[in-house]
This record gives structure tokens, sequence and C-alpha cells, in this order.
């Protein structure tokens, strides 16, 4: 039997508050964005798959948290998409960690990834045609999430298609509520639990964005609480926050040594 | 549904159980209980029964839905030598409340050309929304220190009102027993350029048409006319206030007061504490901010018609200011109680000794906002002893914000809101969004249950169609 050749890429799924309208591209849809991990082209798939049983499992449950801080034009000399660079608001090294074993295992299963670059985290928005100049002056920093690991089809027309996926808890999302907003936050310490609430919060609300700070010294949710309430402070001082404050309602729970925690804020 | 007994009409008793020390007190109509989503604050309305102090019942409103500790719309009365005083049983915004005008003008009156400048110019001169710091010179510490202790008439000192504006205040727009030194650093710097404006969330500036008077001789005693154009605020104490509430938080957490309790956001100190002590002194200073934070937004209302319409601002009469999230000593039964109203109006019966001359034989007026398509309501309180003379602050949510925004994504909420009469400005479409009539519940049912549980009577119904948005 012939192999089913494919093309593909393995990357993470992203999720921000995209911008309702973008400068003038060919822009790929907002379910198709993604942060491409290792770049395959044509690919056998009936080898790959009978491979990804053993897909190397990551050291980390949950995904991870950063900002787009910058807009790319790549390749830089004849620049054909638009992209937007990911600067990691946490610690990134696992995740450059995984990528390092995601390649070893690809090359060891006789695949050839594409190494020819450095891995540098980006997320595309368009392909050529597009003003670079215009994409540079509508750039603002917007907060991200990235979870679950896909093997993406690239299936033409700009459109990206699961075929295959490893799961990572969201690092939060935002969840229904009477009268305030609330989010469920996850993260494996209280560290990575209070980053990740920081960037839900910029999430609803980006202004927040440039007010984000590291905090020492979290070691429990009281901590990740008044830290958070002091960083609302410091917004509402500053440009006005939506956010009031962040209730001491405290149900958390811990699930495979992933905290859960219902954050609920008042508005 | 959890073990409510009707016991009068829109009255249930939510009987004691476990550590619970009083029974709890439902007011609502089979409507709005069928509708509602109950367990949740119910087992909130159990959990302040569980409070030292309690007296009576504890008490839900049919607004009611889920709050921090206390549900909103929540009323507990705590004996004060016994008792414990709750940030929880306040909320974050303290004193937010509401403040209703009368202008001279009949709304059919104004053209529409005349009403659109007049709503343009209230958005300019009132500041709302979020995103952006406030103009303005901010608060001295030598302003903070008179205007937390004298509340309201500190504005008016200043020239931001009337004198009369008062008399049309509860407890005369101040709470006493403000320190200034009980509130920290933080929460004045929050508060210093936010005197005078809305804010975000559920707060607005907004003109309407008083649309049918259910008791002409009060509306008549009070100055309320049919047709009438009237202005209705909602805003409270601003970043100040939540400052308040979350520094007296991490305090109580941080000493234990917590420990025991079902909920961690009921905290609570006894109200003799040097901490109970603290936290009303603070309370008090930021119930006071929010009265002149009411009192100035209401000034530039004024300049703004001033504007356009060459209006004097004497021609701009207070009906009255209500507070809705307050913990208050008073007197019931010949006893000195204090009563914790958490999304919940005071609603003084005839001849109370606090209530102003033009009060006095009607009772007070309890202030009830509903949703900026729909309707308001201006009440008159009954005094009703088993809620410690309260009434309801409001509709009360019936969707989540994410609910309504996601249903309202991709539509034009302002163009649809303008094809049923109403124009809204707002800085942020999330919050138009967030704010659509949909996204509460019909303040007819409720002012209807209040009306049959013997809470309040309404005076008067006040139809939006003029909406500043936070």
């Amino acid at each position: 039997m012939e192999p089913e050749h494919k093309r593909l890429f393995f990357g993470l799924e992203v999720q921000a508050p995209w911008p309702e309208s973008l400068p003038h591209g060919r822009i790929l849809d907002e379910k198709h964005r993604h942060l491409t991990l290792a770049f395959l082209g044509d690919t056998d798939w009936t080898k790959l798959k009978e491979a990804l049983q053993t897909f190397p499992t990551p050291s980390f449950k949950v995904g991870f948290v950063g900002q787009f801080d910058q807009c790319l034009f790549l390749p830089p000399r004849h620049p054909r998409v638009v992209a937007w660079h990911v600067d990691f608001l946490e610690e990134d090294s696992p995740l450059i960690t995984f990528y390092e074993t995601l390649i070893v295992w690809l090359k060891e299963k006789g695949f050839s990834p594409d190494t020819r670059h450095n891995f540098t985290p980006h997320v595309t928005l368009a392909r050529a045609p597009f003003n670079e100049r215009v994409w540079q002056k509508k750039f603002t920093p917007l907060p991200l999430l990235l979870k679950d690991i896909h093997l993406y089809e690239s299936v033409g027309h700009l459109k990206y298609e699961s075929i295959w996926s490893s799961s990572l808890l969201a690092p939060f999302e935002e969840i229904s509520h009477t009268a305030d907003v609330a989010y469920w936050i996850r993260g494996e310490n209280f560290d990575q639990l209070y980053r990740h609430a920081e960037v839900a919060l910029a999430t609803t609300f980006p202004q927040i964005l440039p007010y984000l700070r590291k905090q020492n010294g979290i070691e429990n949710l009281d901590d990740v609480i008044i830290a958070l309430n002091e960083l609302v402070a410091i917004v509402d001082q500053a440009i006005s926050s939506p956010f009031k404050a962040v209730s001491f309602h405290s149900h958390l729970e811990e699930k495979e040594n992933v905290l859960h925690w219902e954050m609920i804020v008042d508005v | 549904m959890s073990k409510l007994e009707q016991i009068g009409p829109c009255t249930y008793l939510l009987p004691k159980e476990g550590g619970m020390r009083v029974p709890g007190l439902v007011i609502a109509s089979e409507k709005l209980l069928a509708d509602m989503e109950i367990d949740r604050p119910l087992e909130q309305v159990r959990n302040v029964a569980y409070l030292p102090g309690i007296v009576g019942y504890s008490v839900a409103m049919p607004d009611i839905h889920w709050g921090y500790g206390f549900p909103i719309g929540g009323v507990a009365a705590m004996d004060i030598n016994e008792g414990v005083i709750s940030p929880g049983g306040v909320g974050y915004d303290i004193n937010c409340g509401v403040r209703l005008a009368v202008t001279p003008y009949l709304y059919d009156e104004l053209k529409p050309k005349l009403r659109e400048k007049l709503l343009h110019e209230i958005y300019h001169l009132v500041p709302s929304g979020v995103g952006h710091g406030h103009r303005g010179a901010g608060v001295s510490e030598a302003d903070y220190k008179a205007l937390l202790t004298k509340g309201a008439a500190w504005s008016v000192e200043q020239g931001f009102g009337l004198p009369v504006d008062l008399e049309h205040s509860e407890s005369h727009g101040c709470i006493e027993g403000a320190d200034p030194a009980a509130v920290s650093k933080t929460a004045k710097e929050r508060g210093h350029k936010q005197i005078g404006s809305i804010g975000s969330g559920n707060h607005f500036v907004e003109l309407g048409q008083v649309q049918d008077l259910f008791l002409p001789e009060i509306a008549s005693q009070w100055g309320l006319k049919k047709g009438q154009l009237y202005i209705l605020i909602h805003s409270g104490s601003r970043g100040f206030g939540h400052q308040v509430c979350q520094d007296t938080l991490n305090t109580f957490v941080k000493r234990g007061f917590a420990e025991g309790l079902p909920d961690k956001q009921l905290v609570a100190a006894p109200i003799k504490s040097e901490e109970g002590k603290q936290y009303f002194a603070a309370m008090a200073a930021a119930a006071n901010f929010a009265f002149n934070n009411r009192q100035q937004i209401l000034h530039s209302i004024r300049v703004a018609f001033k504007e356009v319409l060459s209006t004097d601002p004497e021609q701009i009469r207070m009906i009255y200011d209500v507070c809705h999230n307050i913990a208050k000593f008073e007197e019931h039964d010949g006893r000195r109680l204090c009563v914790h109203r958490k999304g919940a109006t005071r609603s003084f019966g005839p001849g109370h000794p606090e209530l102003a001359q033009i009060f006095q034989h009607s009772g007070q007026p309890v202030l009830v906002p509903g949703d900026m398509g729909r309707a308001s309501y201006v009440l008159v309180g009954l005094g009703n002893p088993l809620t410690w003379s309260s009434s309801c602050h409001g509709a009360g949510r019936a969707r989540s914000r994410i609910q309504s925004m996601k249903s309202w994504k991709g539509r034009e909420p302002v163009h649809y809101m303008k094809q049923q009469g109403v124009e809204v400005k707002a800085s942020s479409f999330r919050t138009i969004a967030e704010e659509m009539p949909d996204a509460y519940k019909n303040v007819d049912d409720v002012v209807v249950a209040v009306e049959e549980a013997g809470l309040a009577n309404r005076v008067a119904r006040l139809r939006p169609y003029l909406v500043v948005k936070g």
C-alpha cells in the first residue's frame, strides 16, 4: 500500500483576545492560529501515526502564558508572513526542553524536522500581500495562553487542522458568574497560579499588561490573592481598573499535582 | 427548592438548621423563586445566620444573588455587644448607592437634538469607564480629612451642590464615626482622582421620563410629576472603598478571624473589638467618599444642564440619595443594632426621627434601578420590622456577564438600544454588552414582591431614555 503523505507540523493551540479587525493581508482565521513547535513538511503520515504511540511526555501538565510583544515579518529579507512574537511571562525552559526532546525524538523516528532556525516562538497572523508599516503601527501588546499540543495538517488556503493532540490544561479560562467575572486558574504551584491569574485578568483587560510584575514569596492562596489585589490597586490608581478586587473566595482543588482555583473578581 | 416555608405574601422562612443562630427570611414571589438560581444564594443566607450576635433573621431580598460571603440582596442585624461586623456584609463598593433628581422639564418637551446634546455634554463632563486616568487636580490630604468626616457637606461647601441636597440624602449625606486615620495610603491613592466619576460595571447616569405614578399624593409631596425629566445616578466609593474593604479583609484573615467560618469571605470582627471599630471608622470614611462622589456627579450634570438648557442649578432638585452597601448603627424596637445592608436599601417608614421633615409623613424614598431598557422605580419605605426596615436595591442579574457578552458578540447593542428608544454612551463595547436589559431580571416583578411583602410601596415608575455607562 502506498504511504499516505500529508503536510504536517507540531504546534500549540493559542488563545488571545484577538482584535476585531486586523490590517490588510491574507488573514488566518482565529481557529487556525497556532505556535509552531516543529515543522515537518511533506511527511509519511502512516509512519508518523505509528510513531506517535511513543510521543514524548512533556514535563508540564499546564500550558503557558505570555504576551505578543512585537510584530515580525518573516523571513526578514523577503517577508511572506506577518507574525507576532511571543514573550513568555513565566519560566519557558520546560517548553524549550520539550521542543529539544521533540526534535530528537522525531529524528530518532526517521523524520526530518526543519531545524534551520533557532526556535523563535511566534504566531502567524497573515500572509502576503501586506503593508509592513500599517501592521507595525497597529500592533499593540496582547496577552495569550498556550494549551494542547497538536499535530496539524496544512490543508491549504491558510487552514490547519488538528489530526492528533496531546492535552495540556489551559492556564486559565473565563467562566460564568452571576454578577462579576470569574475564571478557573490552573498551575503546578502557587507562584504559577499567581502568574496565570495575572494574565487571565490581562486577557479581559489588556491595558493591565505593562503593570504585571514578578512576585516573590508566593506560598499559598492568600498570598496569591493579596498580590493580585496589590496589582489591581496599582492599575486602578494609574489608569482606572475595571477590576476592583479579587475576592477571598477560596475554592481551591488539587488534582494530580495541579492546583485549580476558581478566581472571582469584583468589577 | 431548599426547604422554604411560606409565612406571608411573598415572604418565606428558611428554617434554622446546623449552626444557624437565627432562621433565614426570603422575600420573593413564586415566579422569582422559580426563575432564579436560588441554591447558592440560600446557602449564603444560611452561612450569614451562623455569625455571632445576629438577631431576628438572615434576610434575603427578591433581587438576591450570590455575593462574597453575604449574598447580594442580604440584610443582617447584629447585637452591638455580642455581635460582629463583617466587610463581606457591606461589600467591596462601600456605600454604592443611587441618587435621584428631577428637572423642571417634561421629557417630551425636549427636542431630540437637545436630548442628544445633553447626553453628549454629560458624557463629556462626568468621567466614566476605565483604562485611562481621570483629569482634575485630585484630592489633597487636607481635603481628604474634611470630606471623609463631613460627607457630602464638604462638596456642598466647595460649591459642588446646594445645602438642600443634604436634607434629601440618607443620613444627610454623612456617616458619623469616620476616621481618615483608619484608611490606608493605598486607598487614598486609589481615590485621589476618582471623586465625581461613575466608574465601570453596572454604574451609570440615566435620564428619562417619570412614566407612571402609583401614589400621586406622595409623588406630589416629593415633587415628582408624570412626564417629568429625571436624573438617576448609580455609583459608589470607587477604588477608595474597594481598597478599604480589601485592606480589612487582608487584616481580618491574617488575624485568624475567618477560622471556623463556612466561607472566608464572611470574615468578621467583634463590633466592640479594636479591629471592628477600625473597620467601622474606615467604612464610614469610604461611605462619605461615596456621598461626595454622587454629589459631584450631580454637580457636573447641573453644569451640563446649564450649558445646554441654561437651567439654574436650583431648578434641578434632589429627590433622594440612598446607600445600598453599608453597615449602620440603628435603633430597632429599643435595641441598638449594627444593620448590614448589602445590595439592600434602608426603607424607614413614616415618622422615623432620622428622616427630614418632607419625608416624615410619607416615609423615605427607596430608589430601585432596574435595567437601561425597561424601568427603574421610586418606592416609599414602610419600616417593616421583619427586615429591619430594609428593601430591595435593584433588579438583580439574570445572566452572567460572560453569557451576556457572548450573546451580543458580533451584534450591535447600541443600535439595538436605539431602536428601543434608548441612547447609550459608553467607552467600552464590553460594558454595554454585559449590561443589556436581558442580563437582568424584570424589575417590575421585584418591586411587586417587595410591595406584597409590605416592605415598600410603589410611588413612580421611571423609564430611561438617555444612558451613560461606565
